[in-house]
């Protein structure tokens, strides 16, 4: 993976709440404990934006008819039994020529 | 921590017909996930085209959601036959779980659930949560 080089500027209050967070969860250096802190907070974003989307999902799903219009069965066994069957005509249709 | 997903596990929560797998996949941008094709073609195969569109959408924005086009490798599938899975098309989730180095399997299928392989562990979505809260992933 391609690395960038940034600088950034904070407050010196924010600086030593930095360094003293760094030491509290000892991470190695500065510089690790901001790529982490980044990386969580992307992490969290993309987490709050998938939920999100999949609760849009769940209400486009159930206007246009939920579980019934989806023709897979009324309880979960039967969904379960006909995503297996789906699995399995798919898998004939399109990769049993590759095993 | 590399996870599989089952296709059962996204239509029962995207019909909200299973609230454990509803939460397991309100929950699944928290994961490392790895899927085959076959897995999203499952779910989508019932699905109108926009709906389609959009969890494409959704799945290209999440950076830990990988949708594994290559395909699994022959050896690893007719191992998972060998090791209960006679359907090929079960044999290659099993298969695939194994070639991702994926620690967990997400599913209710009952023939996964009865599968005992050194290689990882199938779990239902409520298990799979259980272990998380307690913080024994």
């Amino acid at each position: 993976m391609s690395e960038r080089q940034i600088t950034f500027e904070v407050s010196e209050e924010l600086y030593q709440k930095m360094c003293e967070a760094q030491v509290a969860y000892a991470v190695p250096s500065l510089a690790d404990f901001v790529r982490q802190a980044v990386e969580d907070k992307v992490y969290e974003i993309e987490a709050k934006a998938w939920r999100e989307g999949i609760r849009e999902l769940q209400r486009q799903i159930q206007k246009a008819g939920g579980l019934e219009a989806l023709g897979l069965g009324e309880t979960k066994e039967e969904i379960i039994e006909n995503l297996r069957k789906a699995r399995q005509q798919i898998f004939e249709e399109e990769y049993a020529h590759l095993y | 921590m590399r996870i599989c997903i089952d296709s059962n596990q996204f239509i029962l929560a995207l019909t909200q017909a299973d609230p454990e797998a509803e939460e397991l996949i309100l929950n699944l941008a928290k994961f490392d996930v790895f899927v085959p094709r076959l897995v999203m073609k499952e779910v989508t195969r019932n699905l109108a085209a926009d709906r389609v569109d959009y969890l494409h959408r959704l799945i290209a924005d999440n950076a830990r959601f990988h949708v594994v086009d290559a395909p699994t490798p022959p050896e690893l599938i007719e191992k998972y036959v060998a090791l209960g899975l006679p359907a090929k098309a079960d044999a290659l989730i099993g298969a695939f779980a194994e070639w991702m180095e994926a620690r967990y399997l997400v599913s209710d299928n009952r023939h996964f659930l009865s599968l005992t392989t050194e290689a990882f562990e199938v779990l239902r979505p409520g298990e799979f949560l259980q272990r998380r809260r307690t913080g024994m992933l």
